[in-house]
């Protein structure tokens, strides 16, 4: 099997399934009745085309240049963008919008191969003055700009 | 034309109000930058900036944000002109015949017949709105739940099989954003669905939570470590390098006129955006020109035409939008979206109930492009220095932005959460070979369809046959089922490759993702 056609099996079958799981909690809803229509019976339709559509992508082949969607796997710079928002979160939930830019913003810039740990911290220096001063200060952002501890 | 006439006066009288005028300059400007930085798509800077327009009047939160729409067009131009980077789609084929300009040291003119091809695009795409929305206004007013229903089902499935990437594939994303527009609780029943018991699914996912994962986080997961800039050092482009010589301006004007009115068609049919736009007219310049030979050698056609269809499909677009409430890319979604926001109903009534809306916007396009060409010209050789800032600077602020930007909508920070959820999915479904626009189409026309299927059942007493009663919406039945043929046929014909930006692949360059 070609890695082309474990692309178009996987999503073809992730699309199966994705309406699969539509149509099975569509159902729990109440269908109702064509004069009445529930508010089951529309999902439950998408989520049966769905599942069909993914089972058309797996049977039929692609055009060529599909294949090159992607390129090589990134894992560093893909962590530290998902780790930011994470931190964003957690920081901004506990500490406040100051800590949580900082993280944000240093922690993602280091997900750049060319970047220095130097550069990501004078940029993450600069953008959380520029979240204190517009969101904080200007905007009246809800979040404090520090909780304390 | 004489109501016409008036009703455009009365728009200028609202789009030159200080604060109207003020968020239409921001928004160009805003747009005009993003353009220009390599790696900032529209869609994630409109969607950032749609939670700050909430707490605006509508009319001036939809100026800007149109305004960032077609601003954006005029700076992604320099982008492909000046560094060979198709930074935005729509502008990836410009590439072919601006940067050999720019190594010809041709750049300013290249730059300069664009600002003018823009224009002139631009130009002819709003006399099209004035003329053409009102018409279709008149017949949309005819409309019953039936055939709203079946209208939507043809713009959908238009969008989603006419745009690029497999037809298949874009159907499927179109169906999986109907299903992510209707979790919330159901509004005839109160029926919760696929809220799972968390409470904030309940009101349903946010517009801002479906953009910014799609269009922003997936974005930058997609771009991280790809995007290089290029050599600026040939790049010297004054003031004066701009102005195109008489001889440049007669070889420019009929590829001008010829990619207007491939724009202005293109607009026209729900899916075919600007991007779709700008290759038909690349390739129709090269077949009806005399040295085909010097296309791709920094021919002066193959920069104008294809700019030109750009801003005219640019402008085009906002017709089905405003009119009839079908919008035809994710780009007139999200407006559509920033309208229901506002609590303003899109479709044939919006440009009777709120016609300070509709002509204010008219006329705002006129000022914008003006202000658009008036600031270029000077403001080149500021562009030319952002082209300098690298992506690594850009896209750490920018996720902060986005942060800050769904948090502000609902002040919680599940909607984050939502957000890099949405994102990730959404980057490995984009590396399975999905592309995103249709979802945020589904997303949007979803609830609507819904609506609409739900109560053209309820008056026809359950009878199937009310979607195909009517001449109206048999014929937009009709017409769906001509295209899915269409796409049957040739997809079993030729297996031809799609018209897409990867045709500019060859070189060592990166199409963002942007419908």
């Amino acid at each position: 099997m070609t890695a082309t056609l474990v692309k178009r099996y996987a999503a073809g079958g992730l699309m199966v399934l994705f309406g699969l799981a539509v149509v099975l909690e569509a159902r729990t809803f109440g269908l109702g009745s064509l004069t009445r229509v529930g508010p089951g019976l529309f999902p439950m339709i998408v989520g049966s085309a769905l599942g069909l559509v993914g089972v058309l992508i797996a049977v039929t082949p692609e055009a060529g240049h599909e294949a090159e969607e992607g390129g090589r796997p990134d894992w560093r710079g893909w962590a530290c963008i998902v780790l930011g928002i994470l931190l964003f979160v957690l920081l901004g939930e506990h500490l406040g919008l100051g800590p949580a830019t900082f993280a944000c913003v240093f922690v993602s810039a280091l997900g750049d191969r060319q970047g220095s740990p130097r550069a990501a911290l004078l940029l993450a220096l600069a953008m959380t003055v520029v979240a204190g001063l517009v969101f904080t200060l200007g905007l009246k952002f809800q979040m404090p700009f520090w909780r304390g501890w | 034309m004489d109501n016409t006439l008036a009703n455009l006066v009365h728009g200028f009288g609202i789009a030159l109000q200080p604060h109207n005028f003020l968020f239409s300059l921001v928004g160009v400007l805003i747009g005009n930058l993003i353009g220009v930085l390599p790696g900032m798509g529209i869609m994630a800077t409109i969607s950032i900036l749609l939670p700050l327009t909430f707490g605006m009047p509508p009319v001036a939160a939809i100026l800007m944000l149109a305004g960032i729409y077609y601003g954006a067009q005029y700076g992604g131009a320099i982008c492909s002109i000046l560094l060979n980077l198709p930074c935005h789609p729509s502008h990836a084929v410009t590439c072919l015949d601006g940067y050999p300009m720019t190594r010809q040291g041709r750049g300013g003119v290249a730059l300069g017949i664009t600002m003018l091809a823009a224009f002139f695009g631009a130009a002819f795409g709003i006399v099209q709105m004035i003329l053409f929305a009102p018409f279709l206004v008149q017949i949309a007013f005819k409309f019953g739940p039936a055939e709203i229903c079946t209208l939507m089902l043809l713009g959908l499935l238009a969008g989603a099989t006419l745009a690029r990437g497999s037809a298949l594939k874009g159907v499927a994303m179109t169906l999986v954003g109907i299903v992510l527009g209707s979790v919330g609780s159901d509004l005839d029943t109160g029926t919760s669905r696929f809220t799972f018991g968390s409470m904030s699914l309940y009101n349903g996912i946010d517009l801002v939570a479906v953009a910014l994962g799609f269009f922003g986080i997936a974005e930058f997961l997609k771009s991280i470590n790809t995007i290089s800039v290029g050599d600026l050092s040939r790049v010297k482009v004054r003031m004066r390098d701009m102005r195109p010589s008489r001889a440049d301006l007669r070889e420019a004007a009929m590829p001008i006129l010829r990619g207007t009115l491939v724009g202005s068609l293109c607009s026209l049919i729900p899916g075919t955006g600007p991007t779709i736009a700008s290759f038909i007219a690349y390739a129709a310049e090269k077949r009806v020109s005399r040295n085909p030979e010097k296309f791709g050698r920094g021919a002066i056609a193959g920069v104008a035409s294809p700019e030109a269809s750009t801003h005219s499909s640019v402008q085009g677009d906002f017709v089905p939008t405003m009119s009839l409430g079908i919008p035809g890319d994710a780009v007139m979604a999200l407006i559509l979206g920033a309208l229901i926001i506002q609590g303003i109903t899109p479709g044939p009534q919006l440009m009777t109930e709120h016609p300070d809306m509709f002509w204010g916007l008219i006329a705002s396009f006129w000022i914008g492009n003006i202000l658009l060409v008036v600031l270029n010209v000077p403001l080149i050789g500021v562009w030319v220095k952002l082209l300098r800032i690298p992506f690594r600077y850009l896209y750490p602020c920018a996720l902060f932005f986005i942060c800050v930007g769904v948090y502000s909508t609902n002040n919680e920070m599940a909607g984050v959460i939502q957000t890099l959820v949405i994102g990730v999915v959404g980057y490995g479904l984009m590396r399975l070979g999905f592309h995103p626009a249709p979802v945020l189409l589904g997303f949007v026309l979803g609830p609507r369809l819904e609506e609409n299927f739900r109560r053209a059942l309820m008056l026809s007493r359950g009878d199937l046959t009310t979607f195909v009663d009517s001449p109206i919406s048999a014929t937009f039945v009709g017409l769906a089922v001509v295209l899915v043929a269409a796409q049957v046929y040739l997809a079993r014909k030729a297996r031809v490759p799609r018209i897409a930006p990867q045709v500019v692949a060859g070189r060592p360059a990166v199409v963002l993702e942007e419908p």
